[in-house]
């Protein structure tokens, strides 16, 4: 690791919280009224908060809480994790989305 | 790394994906010009990249960052240490990381005041820490 680091690092005094927002490429397995299942490169915590963007409507944000999160195999045969995302708020219609992609 | 990255790519060739935004709450502990080391309570995969967001004498900072290392702080319990890239995707504005990074280091207030009138939290001092004694204990980031 010599030589990898370029900048001076400077310790803060006291630490600052602060929020990491992720983004994750997932698939869509399901789509119900209630429930979402995706397939995630990474697992998720029961009853986490997380946000859905479907790529090109900038209405597609849908809101929703992890209520399972196992892992899967995917058609690939890579390892994934199956999550159930119970939906709070929905902003678009998923027929769009499998129209848009399909 | 860059195995890792392939391995994170879905499969997009028959259903139809979307983006999944999390948001985790982190601890900045050490900034540099290039990057920063956050701590968190859960594991971030290296390579991950997202936006960095840190309330800094009552302005909310925001970067593109991408997460080169992250690994287990020996002895802290499940509190993760995590290196991260801060990126130049946005130009170099006042509501950025990086503009924050460059008045810490500077030793002024981030946004040019120094009368300490905006609400927030004021300006942490630093100390360059090459040779710290990363030994001394914190508390994971709250909200975990």
């Amino acid at each position: 690791m010599l030589g990898r680091r370029k900048h001076t690092r400077f310790l803060l005094s006291e630490p600052v919280d602060a929020h990491l927002r992720l983004r994750e490429e997932v698939s869509i397995e399901r789509w119900s009224g209630t429930e979402i299942v995706v397939l995630s490169p990474e697992p998720l915590r029961p009853q986490e908060r997380v946000t859905l963007e479907i790529p090109g409507d900038a209405r597609g944000r849908t809101s929703a809480r992890v209520s399972e999160s196992r892992p899967a195999v995917a058609g690939d045969g890579a390892i994934r994790h199956r999550v159930v995302l119970a939906i709070e708020s929905r902003g678009t219609d998923p027929s769009r989305i499998e129209g848009e992609e399909s | 790394m860059s195995a890792g990255r392939h391995q994170r790519r879905p499969n997009v060739g028959h259903e139809p994906v979307a983006t999944l935004v999390r948001s985790v709450p982190v601890r900045l502990v050490e900034v540099s010009r290039g990057g920063c080391r956050l701590e968190s309570a859960s594991r971030i995969e290296s390579g991950t990249s997202g936006q960095l967001a840190v309330l800094l004498h009552g302005l909310l900072r925001i970067d593109d960052v991408r997460v080169a290392r992250c690994q287990l702080r020996a002895g802290a319990g499940s509190v993760y240490q995590v290196g991260a890239e801060l990126l130049r995707t946005r130009p170099l504005a006042r509501r950025t990381v990086r503009m924050a990074v460059r008045k810490i280091i500077s030793g002024s207030s981030p946004d040019g005041l120094s009368d300490g009138s905006a609400s927030g939290p004021l300006l942490p001092e630093t100390r360059a820490t090459e040779e710290i004694d990363r030994s001394a204990s914190r508390a994971p980031p709250r909200g975990s």
